[in-house]
C-alpha cells in the first residue's frame, strides 16, 4: 500500500514538476554562477589592464641625464635631462648622494618632460659641493624608473 | 566568457610583449651607437668670432647616428657651451653621421673660442638621438703605437727620431748618406731628415728653414754653423759650390701630405736636405776641421692651412771627428 502525501492523496510530484523545479535551481545557480564570474572577470580583467597598462607606460620611458654641470662656486647644480622614450615622463624627484632634493629645485617637480626634449634642472645646494668630489645623482619618474649617474665635480 | 577572457589576455600579453620587444631592439640600438674621437679630435675653421671648428668623428657602431646637442665644457675656466642644431648663436650642422663614416666633419659654430692654441682643456661631449653620450678631451691626448721616444712630434709635423734620423752626404758619401751622429770634421756636408705630416693637411716647407749646429766643450765651443734647406733632389755637395740646381726654390716646395684617413699615423716619409750657407745660395757649408760637439736645432718654416709658422726644434747632439 503506498503511503499517503500532505493532502491526503497517495500520487507523487509529477515528472513535469519535477522537471521544472530542476530547471529553476540549475538557473538560478547559473544566474548566481554568471554574476560571480562577471564581477570577478571584469574586477581581474580591470587590474589586468591596468598591469598591462602601466607596466607598457614605465616600459616605453627612456630618459638619460646627459650633462651635470657644477657650477656658481660649489652653490649649484645643472642637470640636464633628454626624454628619449616614446611617452611624456613625468620627472618626479631627484637624489642627490642618497638624499631627496626636497627644496631649491628650479623648475620645480613634479614636471612633464616631453619626448625628445631637454631640459636643464638646477639645483641650490644646501651645502656647497665639493671641488673633486664625487656626487651621486638620480633622477625619479612618476611611473618608477629611475637614472643614476656618478658625477665628478671639478678640482 | 572564460574564453573570452583568455583571448583578452593573450592579446594584451602579445601587445605588451611587442612593446617590450621594440623596447629591447631600442635599448640594442641605443648600444650599438659608438661614436670615436679621431685625431685631432676639432679643427679650427675660423679663429675669430663667430669661431667655427669641425669636430671629427667616427662612426664605428654599426648604425646611423644622430646627435642633438654638444656640451663644451672649458676646464681652465668653468665654462660651458652648449651646441643646439636649431639656435642662432651656438649651433652645429651636419650631425647625422651614417654608419660607417670615418672622419666625420660635424660643422660647429659658437660665440666662444674652442682652440688648443688658446692653451685650455676642454671636453666635448656628443649626445645621441638615442640618449648616448660621447666624451673627449680636447686636444686629444696623443696615444702612440710606436714605441715612445722614435719621434718628436711639433704641431703636424713629426720628426723620426733613429738611428737613420739624421744622414749626411758629402763629396765622397753618396746618397742616402751615412748615419749622422759622427760627421767628419772639415768636410762639406748635406744632411738629410724625415719628416711627416701628422696634421690634416698639406705642409709646404719655406726657405729659411734650417739646421743649426752649436759647438760646445772644450773644441768648438761657441761656434755655429747654419745648413739652409734644399731642393728635393739635391745628392751630395761637390765642394764649396754645389750644382745651383739643388738651391731650394719655394715655387717647388716640399710638400708633406698628410694621412686623411688616420692623420696620427702620420702621411709618407719625406727626406727634407740641409746643406746651403744662406737662401738662395750655392756655397756649401763645412763644418770646423777640428773634432768637436755640436748641438743642433732644426727651425721649420711652413704654410700650413694657409697659415706662416715657424718652430724651432732641439733635435740631436753630433759630433764630428
Amino acid at each position: 500500500m503506498r503511503p499517503k502525501g500532505p493532502l491526503g492523496h497517495r500520487k507523487g510530484i509529477s515528472t513535469i514538476i519535477a522537471n521544472l523545479l530542476m530547471v529553476a535551481i540549475v538557473l538560478t545557480l547559473a544566474t548566481s554562477l554568471f554574476i560571480w564570474a562577471t564581477s570577478s572577470f571584469g574586477v581581474y580583467q580591470g587590474s589586468a589592464g591596468l598591469w598591462f597598462s602601466s607596466r607598457s607606460e614605465a616600459m616605453r620611458e627612456r630618459f638619460v641625464v646627459e650633462e651635470v654641470w657644477f657650477t656658481d662656486a660649489g652653490a649649484k647644480i645643472n642637470i640636464y635631462v633628454r626624454n628619449v622614450g616614446d611617452i611624456d615622463i613625468t620627472i618626479a624627484d631627484i637624489y642627490i648622494n642618497r638624499t631627496r632634493v626636497e627644496a631649491g629645485i628650479d623648475p620645480s617637480l613634479p614636471l612633464t618632460l616631453n619626448t625628445g626634449r631637454v631640459i636643464q634642472i638646477t639645483v641650490t645646494l644646501s651645502s656647497m659641493w665639493g671641488p673633486g668630489r664625487v656626487s651621486e645623482i638620480v633622477v625619479a619618474t612618476s611611473r618608477g624608473s629611475t637614472v643614476r649617474g656618478y658625477w665628478t665635480a671639478p678640482a | 566568457m572564460a574564453f573570452s577572457l583568455v583571448m583578452w589576455q593573450v592579446s594584451q600579453y602579445d601587445a605588451y610583449q611587442q612593446l617590450v620587444n621594440r623596447m629591447n631592439q631600442f635599448d640594442i640600438d641605443r648600444m650599438t651607437e659608438n661614436l670615436v674621437f679621431r685625431y685631432p679630435g676639432v679643427e679650427v675653421i675660423a679663429s675669430t668670432p663667430p669661431y667655427k671648428f669641425d669636430i671629427i668623428v667616427c662612426n664605428t657602431g654599426g648604425i646611423d647616428i644622430n646627435t642633438t646637442r654638444i656640451y663644451i665644457y672649458d676646464q681652465n675656466t668653468g665654462t660651458m657651451v652648449i651646441l643646439d642644431k636649431n639656435s642662432t648663436i651656438n649651433f652645429y650642422s651636419n650631425g647625422f653621421v651614417k654608419a660607417g663614416a670615418s672622419g666625420h666633419e660635424i660643422h660647429a659654430q659658437s660665440n666662444y673660442n674652442v682652440d688648443e692654441k688658446t692653451g685650455h682643456v676642454y671636453w666635448i661631449k656628443i649626445v645621441t638621438e638615442r640618449g648616448r653620450t660621447f666624451c673627449t678631451p680636447y686636444p686629444l691626448p696623443r696615444t702612440t703605437e710606436e714605441p715612445v721616444g722614435d719621434f718628436i712630434d711639433v704641431g703636424p709635423i713629426r720628426i723620426l727620431f733613429e738611428y737613420y734620423a739624421i744622414n749626411y752626404t758629402s763629396p765622397t758619401q753618396d746618397p742616402p748618406g751615412a748615419s749622422g751622429w759622427a760627421v767628419p770634421a772639415g768636410t762639406y756636408v748635406f744632411f738629410r731628415i724625415i719628416l711627416i705630416n701628422v696634421g690634416t693637411d698639406n705642409i709646404y716647407l719655406n726657405k729659411p728653414s734650417v739646421l743649426r749646429f752649436v759647438g760646445y766643450g772644450t773644441e768648438g765651443e761657441g761656434k755655429t754653423y747654419t745648413f739652409f734647406i734644399l731642393a728635393a733632389s739635391a745628392t751630395k755637395p761637390a765642394g764649396s759650390k754645389f750644382n745651383s740646381g739643388f738651391i731650394y726654390n719655394e715655387n717647388n716646395p716640399y710638400v708633406l701630405l698628410p694621412n686623411t684617413s688616420d692623420p696620427y699615423k702620420g702621411g709618407p716619409r719625406t727626406i727634407v736636405i740641409f746643406g746651403a750657407d744662406k737662401p738662395d745660395s750655392d756655397n756649401s757649408v763645412n763644418f770646423w776641421s777640428k773634432p768637436a760637439t755640436y748641438l743642433c736645432f732644426i727651425g721649420l718654416y711652413y704654410k700650413y692651412k694657409e697659415y706662416n709658422f715657424g718652430q724651432t726644434i732641439p733635435f740631436v747632439a753630433i759630433r764630428t771627428y
